[in-house]
């Protein structure tokens, strides 16, 4: 799958309602041993937000001025991470995920690599 | 950068660290276009990245050499700059002093 | 000592290099309408761009990176693409206004007319970005720039009150039968040829061309806060010389011979040869910046490999695109608009791309993976969110107020 095709994508709960969209994808180097000596990428999970907004220009690791990153933020909503093994299935319609909109983990609790 | 090339458990995102990169080209470091696009294998185990798109080319992950505030590649026998190439061989080399650097 | 000598050197030339047709003729034409009323838009102008060059030099010195590959890496294609259009189009209109400016200085200096000279001018600015290394045709036309220094000593040989000129500038208002809608129109056209988004594409990109590193961050802030300032100062002197000379008089700015005519009245023939040379060299050296801007935009967000550190084959769609615009440039200026009225326009232009130019920039001086330990501190981003709300300002106010004033008549 392209990334630009899920990126953007819709975020459905289990009861079918819209919680936000796909922003970005969180890899972590740690996969199989590529050829070029190095671990491969592994998707680890999504990050979603609330808000149809998919550029969250690097704001989620809380670089950059105070005051733009809180009015990004404002304009995002809510932003969550979601583990790989809480998408339940993607199809063009949109990623359907186990939980709940009020047991998702705000991605402000991730460390901070 | 979050830690060295080939250091296990580094984090990245995708759209971030990935999309709109710069390429570069290990053999001779000039630049070789965007990263345009990335191809998720979503079905292997674990899901992975498999290639990053550029223009027309794709770029399998393995020959992904390192991320930085570019992504160098392996670029071997792709044909990253065939544009450039078409370019250079219709207009730019018929043009005196092409092949010498500036003074 | 060889150190001293480079920064020395540095800031020279970017004394030389701050002044172009947009400064020249901004700077005299509001002198002319509005004495030095419209100063202070200078000094918050060269603030501006001192701050966001830094930046810029920061993050290319640490990463490598120059601007326009962050405006795609951050704004992503789409955005990402409405700047590039933006920018390049100014870019090209502001090459378009130097190719002019150079070609008039050529008038003004031999009486042949300048459309006649204007070809030549084109293929001579080709010419040098074809064959000149990327440092000594920074450095010529720099340093020959310095000789519009002769302005700030028309402005004292011409023995202004100066009593009433800092009297003027300590009170920003329109004055006679000036409004505040052109008084506004004029001090945004005042800070974009101050702000011009080419300076920091040049500035990034040529210290890739340069091969900065961490070591070269003395030169490139020297350079920036020493450098700018004094070409601040230079643009000062230009509106001072009109505000004393043309308006008691009344007379509107209309040519590039109006421009230099200050120094003219006040040194003589000597000060006019000196005056045309570095209003000659000014324009050539921003013909050159601004026609390698237009490459350095275009290959930057596409990834191509560009600039002058490789030989001209190795970066063959740079190099198209470069002789792509003096062609362009040449056809337009062939249909006779005045280059001076183009110049006018491009400044306003310039002050309505700017705020997307800048944000990327802004974002990445604070990111460790760009810059490391050098990350913007909390002042340079509370003065650096005050001129992104001020960019933005003049931005969105730019082309109505252009409307409304009917272009500042």
């Amino acid at each position: 799958m392209r990334l630009n095709d899920l990126l953007g994508r819709r975020v459905l709960d289990a009861e079918g309602d819209v919680i936000g969209n796909v922003a970005d994808v969180r890899l972590v180097q740690d996969g199989p041993m590529l050829v070029s000596m190095q671990r491969a990428l592994r998707v680890d999970g999504l990050i979603v937000v609330e808000n149809r907004h998919t550029r969250l220009f690097g704001y989620e690791r809380h670089v950059g001025p105070e005051l733009l990153r809180r009015l990004i933020h404002a304009r995002l909503g809510e932003v969550w991470y979601l583990p790989w093994d809480d998408i339940e299935e993607i199809t063009d319609e949109g990623v359907t995920i186990a939980p709940r909109r009020a047991d998702l983990r705000p991605l402000e609790d991730l460390a901070r690599y | 950068m979050p830690g060295t090339p080939g250091e296990s458990g580094r984090v990245l995102h995708a759209q971030l660290h990935l999309l709109d990169r710069q390429l570069i080209d290990q053999a001779d470091g000039h630049l070789a276009g965007k990263v345009d696009d990335v191809e998720l294998d979503l079905d292997a185990d674990p899901p992975v990245v498999a290639a990053l798109i550029t223009g027309r080319e794709r770029i399998t992950a393995r020959r992904i050499v390192g991320i930085d505030t570019a992504v160098t590649v392996s670029v071997e026998d792709l044909d990253l700059d065939y544009y450039d190439d078409w370019v250079e061989n219709h207009v730019i080399a018929k043009i005196p002093g092409a092949r010498h650097a500036a003074e | 000592m060889k150190k001293v000598l480079g920064v020395t050197l540095g800031i020279l030339t970017a004394i030389g290099g701050f002044v172009d047709i947009g400064d020249l003729v901004t700077n005299a034409l509001v002198g002319a309408r509005f004495g030095m009323h419209m100063a202070w838009v200078v000094v918050v102008g060269v603030i501006g761009i001192c701050l966001y060059a830094e930046m810029c030099g920061r993050v290319v010195a640490m990463s490598g990176r120059p601007v326009f590959d962050l405006v795609r890496e951050r704004l992503g294609p789409r955005t990402g693409l409405l700047t590039l259009v933006a920018s390049f189009l100014v870019t090209l209109l502001t090459l378009i206004a130097e190719i002019g400016g150079v070609a008039l200085a050529l008038e003004l200096a031999s009486g042949v007319h300048y459309l006649l000279w204007m070809p030549l001018a084109a293929f001579a600015v080709w010419l040098v970005i074809w064959r000149v290394k990327f440092s000594r045709l920074e450095q010529v036309f720099g340093l020959l720039g310095l000789l519009l220094v002769v302005f700030a000593v028309a402005l004292f040989k011409l023995g202004p009150d100066w009593g009433q000129l800092l009297h003027q500038a300590t009170r920003p208002h329109p004055i006679g039968h000036e409004d505040w809608a052109t008084y506004a129109y004029y001090g945004i056209a005042l800070f974009g040829a101050a702000m011009t988004p080419y300076e920091v594409f040049f500035f990034s990109s040529g210290g890739v061309e340069e091969k900065w590193t961490r070591k070269d961050l003395v030169t490139a802030r020297s350079n920036v806060f020493v450098g700018f300032p004094l070409g601040g100062l230079l643009s000062l002197a230009i509106m001072g010389c009109a505000a004393v000379l043309f308006l008691p008089a009344g007379i509107k700015v209309e040519t590039l011979g109006q421009v230099a005519l200050p120094v003219a009245v006040a040194l003589g023939k000597l000060g006019l040869a000196i005056v045309l040379i570095g209003v000659f060299a000014a324009t050539f050296g921003a013909a050159l910046e601004t026609a390698l801007s237009c490459g350095y935009t275009i290959a930057q967000y596409r990834g191509w490999q560009w600039g002058k550190f490789v030989r001209p084959r190795e970066a063959s769609r740079f190099h198209v695109v470069i002789i792509v615009c003096l062609v362009l440039a040449m056809l337009t200026l062939l249909t006779a608009v005045d280059p001076v009225q183009v110049t006018e326009y491009s400044v306003v232009f310039a002050a309505v791309a700017l705020p997307l130019t800048y944000l990327p920039i802004l974002i990445v001086a604070n990111d460790p993976d760009y810059v490391g330990q050098e990350k913007n501190g909390p002042v340079r981003n509370a003065v650096g969110l005050v001129y992104l709300a001020l960019l933005t300002v003049a931005s969105l106010a730019a082309i109505p107020l252009m409307i409304i004033t009917k272009g500042g008549q």
